[in-house]
């Protein structure tokens, strides 16, 4: 039996357990926010760290490192995420000076960006690729350089 | 064969296999990468084919999106999911990275597959629509890993390289075989060239020397019985001449004796008999003609030793070099040690004489090549030929000013 053919005898298989759970009127809007790495939205925003956080940001996944930044020209806040927190050795400060490149989404009047490049400190940190590919890949035994994402 | 031809008869066709393998392995890695590609895209078309069938009756079915993907996310090598709608904005999304969905809005309009690269590897990436009974549109976009068909290219490419490699150095190591070969040969060659050479010469001086010999010694033996005639009959006022006469009769004769020996090819009578009354043999025989009091001679051996050698002429290849020894210096020490190995007797003969310089020791066993004023050089050359005839070999290590050492290796031998 080829490959495809088992997927497709264990899918239906699933579903057949999952049609016994009961049905649904029709599509519901999704009930998680879709905020992925949109290339298109990306952005350059520069100001100062207004609150550094912790959040859950991924189901199944470590905390991420959370900054709130006040864009220096408008006064504007973002809620940036970073990259899970054992990634980013970095200390952040309120009141440091941060340049961020990221995509941007907004949701409830609140602005929000997904880090792909900071500079702080002096140093530039890369956090993805160009298409939005985290570079933490591998988890947390990965070499300390990969870690911090240095390197520019 | 000349350096340029052992170019053009190895290395040429060596680098040419090379180049011709490069060349089939490449379109041949070509040829595979694109089959194997083209059956992992046709592949995993076929899974996304499945996979969308079993989506659009989710979708038919009134499934929550979530659920759809939820449902639809299992399968190992899919990396992101997505369900667009009719506008293709994404409406429900998961992906194994954490916020990673590289669809931009230049792709939403693509109609085929295509691949990006990630860290993770090359993603095949497929936005399908999915058309409902209902007339309602909506698009699954996926992205499909390609790690495994780049572990296959990978290991392909290693493979390769390894075999290269394997090639070159074969090649490489089979070149420098031929090529050593080949040198050893013509140096053989030349050195075969050189003795035939050496040969013929001697073959003419031979000849050359044996005819003026027999000559020379005809009217030597009249003049020397004239002498005695003399001596007998002659007034005796005249026997002092004539002894003098005959003494230097006597020395032409052996002059004459000495050449013909030297240039003779040997003939090997062969005997048991102690080493050590063959040299204590050869240096007697120079006692005979004088030898200087102020060198001091020693012999050692640890135990007596036999050997099985023409006992005249090694008597006489000993004399040779110890005569050599001797007129080395003025006063000093000839040392003769010999000793036994397990398939060879060694004979160390050292003195403590002026040493020769390496210009010296280059022509020193050659036929009438002497520094000394009254030598003939023919001692020497006599006693390499001698040792060489007895299949041994005779070197000779001298340092001007410290001395020089002959090392006679001789086959045979053994303690008594």
């Amino acid at each position: 039996m080829t490959r495809p053919k088992i997927f497709a005898v264990l899918l239906f298989l699933t579903v057949g357990t999952e049609l016994s759970l009961g049905q649904q009127p029709g599509p519901t809007p999704p009930q998680r926010p879709s905020y992925f790495y949109n290339v298109d939205t990306e952005r350059r925003v520069e100001g100062l760290i207004r609150e550094v956080l912790f959040e859950p940001r991924y189901e199944d996944r470590a905390p991420f490192l959370i900054v709130v930044l006040e864009e220096k020209n408008t006064g504007q806040l973002y809620k940036a995420e970073i990259s899970p927190a054992w990634f980013f050795e970095h200390d952040l400060h309120k009141g440091e000076r941060i340049k961020m490149i990221g995509s941007f989404y907004a949701k409830d009047d609140e602005y929000f960006l997904i880090a792909r490049e900071l500079q702080v400190g002096g140093e530039t940190f890369r956090l993805r690729d160009s298409r939005g590919f985290p570079n933490w890949r591998g988890g947390p035994t990965k070499g300390k350089m990969q870690r911090r994402g240095r390197g520019m | 064969m000349k350096r340029a031809s052992v170019f053009l008869f190895f290395l040429l066709p060596f680098a040419g296999i090379v180049v011709i393998f490069s060349l089939f392995s490449s379109l041949n890695r070509v040829y595979i990468k694109r089959k194997t590609t083209d059956l992992v895209r046709e592949q995993l078309k076929a899974t996304a084919a499945i996979l969308k069938v079993n989506v659009l009756h989710f979708l038919e079915e009134r499934y929550p999106l979530e659920k759809i993907l939820d449902l639809s996310t299992g399968e190992e090598d899919i990396y992101y999911l997505a369900l667009l709608d009719s506008r293709k904005n994404i409406l429900v999304w998961r992906s194994r990275y954490e916020g990673y969905l590289p669809l931009s809005k230049e792709d939403v309009s693509r109609t085929e597959p295509w691949t990006i690269i990630s860290p993770a590897g090359r993603i095949l990436n497929l936005l399908e629509p999915l058309s409902l009974k209902t007339g309602e549109l909506y698009f699954l976009y996926a992205g499909y890993s390609l790690s495994r068909l780049d572990e296959i290219i990978a290991r392909f490419d290693r493979n390769f390289l390894l075999i290269f490699g394997f090639l070159l150095a074969a090649g490489i190591l089979f070149f420098f075989g031929v090529f050593g070969l080949q040198k050893n040969y013509l140096a053989k060659t030349r050195e075969a060239e050189e003795e035939r050479k050496e040969k013929e010469r001697f073959r003419e001086i031979s000849a050359f020397t044996s005819a003026v010999a027999h000559e020379i010694k005809n009217p030597l033996n009249s003049l020397s019985l004239l002498c005695e005639l003399i001596l007998r009959k002659g007034p005796p006022e005249a026997k002092t001449e004539a002894l003098q006469a005959k003494a230097e009769v006597g020395k032409i004769s052996e002059i004459i004796d000495r050449f013909s020996s030297a240039l003779k090819p040997l003939r090997l009578k062969k005997e048991e008999f102690p080493l050590q009354e063959a040299v204590l043999s050869a240096r007697d025989s120079l006692a005979a003609t004088g030898l200087n009091p102020a060198v001091n001679f020693r012999y050692s051996e640890p135990r007596p030793i036999t050997i099985f050698a023409d006992r005249e002429l090694l008597i006489q290849a000993l004399a040779n070099l110890l005569r050599n020894a001797y007129e080395a210096m003025d006063k000093g020490a000839v040392l003769v040690e010999v000793e036994t190995t397990r398939k060879k007797v060694l004979i160390r003969l050292a003195d403590t004489g002026k040493g020769m310089g390496q210009d010296e020791l280059d022509h020193l066993f050659d036929a009438f090549f002497s520094t000394k004023d009254r030598g003939m050089g023919i001692g020497l050359y006599l006693a390499k030929k001698i040792i060489e005839a007895h299949n041994g070999r005779i070197d000779v290590r001298s340092e001007p000013g410290r001395g020089t050492t002959f090392i006679i290796q001789l086959p045979g031998g053994r303690h008594e």
